[in-house]
């Protein structure tokens, strides 16, 4: 068991115990790895921050679901966000869709960094296997192996699943820079 | 440019737009394909600009950070959620005593009367005239077969001459007996055409001091 795994276990027995000041070092160790999964996974900032806290509020509901023997905390907490993203994203499906270019402000589209807002929207619109591998994979800078253990699947599901999305990704990317183009030539 | 190259090569060129370690023989295949296949050519552009999209919107979403007020509302949380098993062990032996309250109440309540006669205790108004000071429940069962009814159910109670009347603290009790007819002619008590020395059965105000203070004829006996 690593440094952090033993160190995360320890502050979970505190936590169970009722320690407050163990809840607070969790929250602080393992917010901003959720909050980062959650801001990819969603590209909207207020979402990401609300699936965080439903993350620790769950935990605090239920402390005693975690298994140390079945793998770290985080991976456990990146979990139940990915299933709680996931039932977020089944609420919002009854709602209309926007065309995401109207999303785009236009004076956006001729910043330097526009591709990045353009390519938000796109990963925000990819179904939700995609979003997953890219999120993982280019966003957050893990291996395949690494993004297989955290989704639960094999490592060529991964790859295969990355290079489609990847491609989806491109096309949409460069439509929305040929687009910018004709209204901005510059 | 053969369909099969371009399927062999695609993988290759999206790891090299992800930056990750490539042979140099992979490498330089990959180029050489590149230089005679335009579409393989095209789509490594638009992978490259992918992934520099890529970097620039993760550096862009690692700006945003968790308000700080969270913190603060999850150890609000925290700290009610564990409150709960403590009040729920107070609400849980609250409702215990309460149900034991209610279950020795109820047992009580469903007991047998006493066979004798009841005695009831009074809280007594204070002037003691020839009011009805109180009233006595119905007379047990075996009693009631065994005394005649008065003519008048509620007869009043007539104070007894010459005892000094009852203050407003003072307890009394209402006791039911069996007294001669003589005694209550002796007492004052208005008998009119009863045998004296025949027997009555009367309801006697008593005093905290135990002296009779008014009488009430219930019936004659027999």
């Amino acid at each position: 068991m690593s440094d952090l795994s033993t160190r995360d276990a320890d502050l979970l027995q505190r936590f169970r115990t009722g320690d407050r000041d163990a809840f607070t070092l969790l929250y602080r160790a393992h917010q901003t790895a959720l909050f980062r999964f959650a801001m990819h996974m969603t590209g909207d900032p207020v979402k990401a921050a609300d699936v965080t806290q439903d993350v620790f509020v769950w935990l605090i509901h239920h402390p005693g679901d975690f298994n140390p023997a079945r793998g770290s905390l985080g991976a456990f907490l990146v979990g139940v966000a990915r299933k709680l993203l996931l039932r977020r994203h089944g609420e919002e499906q009854r709602w209309t869709v926007l065309d995401e270019s109207s999303l785009v402000a236009p004076e956006a589209e001729c910043e330097e960094d526009s591709d990045a807002v353009v390519l938000r929207g796109a990963i925000a619109a990819l179904p939700e296997n995609y979003r997953e591998v890219v999120v993982w994979c280019d966003l957050e800078g893990k291996s395949y192996e690494e993004a297989a253990a955290l989704i639960g699947c094999a490592m060529g599901t991964v790859r295969s699943r990355l290079h489609r999305a990847r491609g989806l990704l491109a096309r949409k990317l460069e439509k929305q820079v040929g687009r910018r183009r004709e209204k901005c030539p510059v | 440019m053969s369909g099969v190259n371009c399927q062999e090569f695609e993988r290759r060129l999206v790891e090299a737009a992800r930056g990750c370690p490539m042979a140099a023989e992979e490498r330089l295949e990959l180029d050489a394909h590149m230089e005679h296949c335009q579409a393989c050519a095209d789509e490594s552009e638009r992978q490259t600009r992918l992934s520099a999209a890529m970097g620039a919107l993760a550096m862009r979403n690692a700006k945003f950070q968790m308000p700080p007020q969270v913190e603060q509302a999850l150890l609000a949380e925290f700290v009610a959620v564990r409150r709960v098993p403590r009040r729920r062990f107070v609400y849980g032996v609250l409702g215990g005593a309460v149900a034991a309250i209610l279950a020795v109440v109820w047992w009580m309540g469903s007991r047998p009367a006493p066979q004798v006669a009841p005695v009831v205790a009074v809280s007594v108004p204070p002037p003691l005239q020839a009011t009805p000071l109180a009233t006595v429940g119905a007379a047990p069962k075996h009693l009631r077969q065994i005394a005649r009814p008065a003519k008048k159910p509620d007869r009043p109670f007539i104070a007894i001459p010459y005892t000094l009347p009852l203050e407003p603290w003072e307890r009394a009790e209402v006791m039911r007996m069996d007294l001669p007819v003589a005694a209550l002619i002796a007492a004052g008590y208005p008998t009119g055409m009863m045998d004296p020395t025949g027997s009555a059965r009367a309801d006697v105000l008593v005093g905290q001091d135990g002296s009779p203070r008014a009488i009430r004829l219930v019936g004659i006996l027999n």
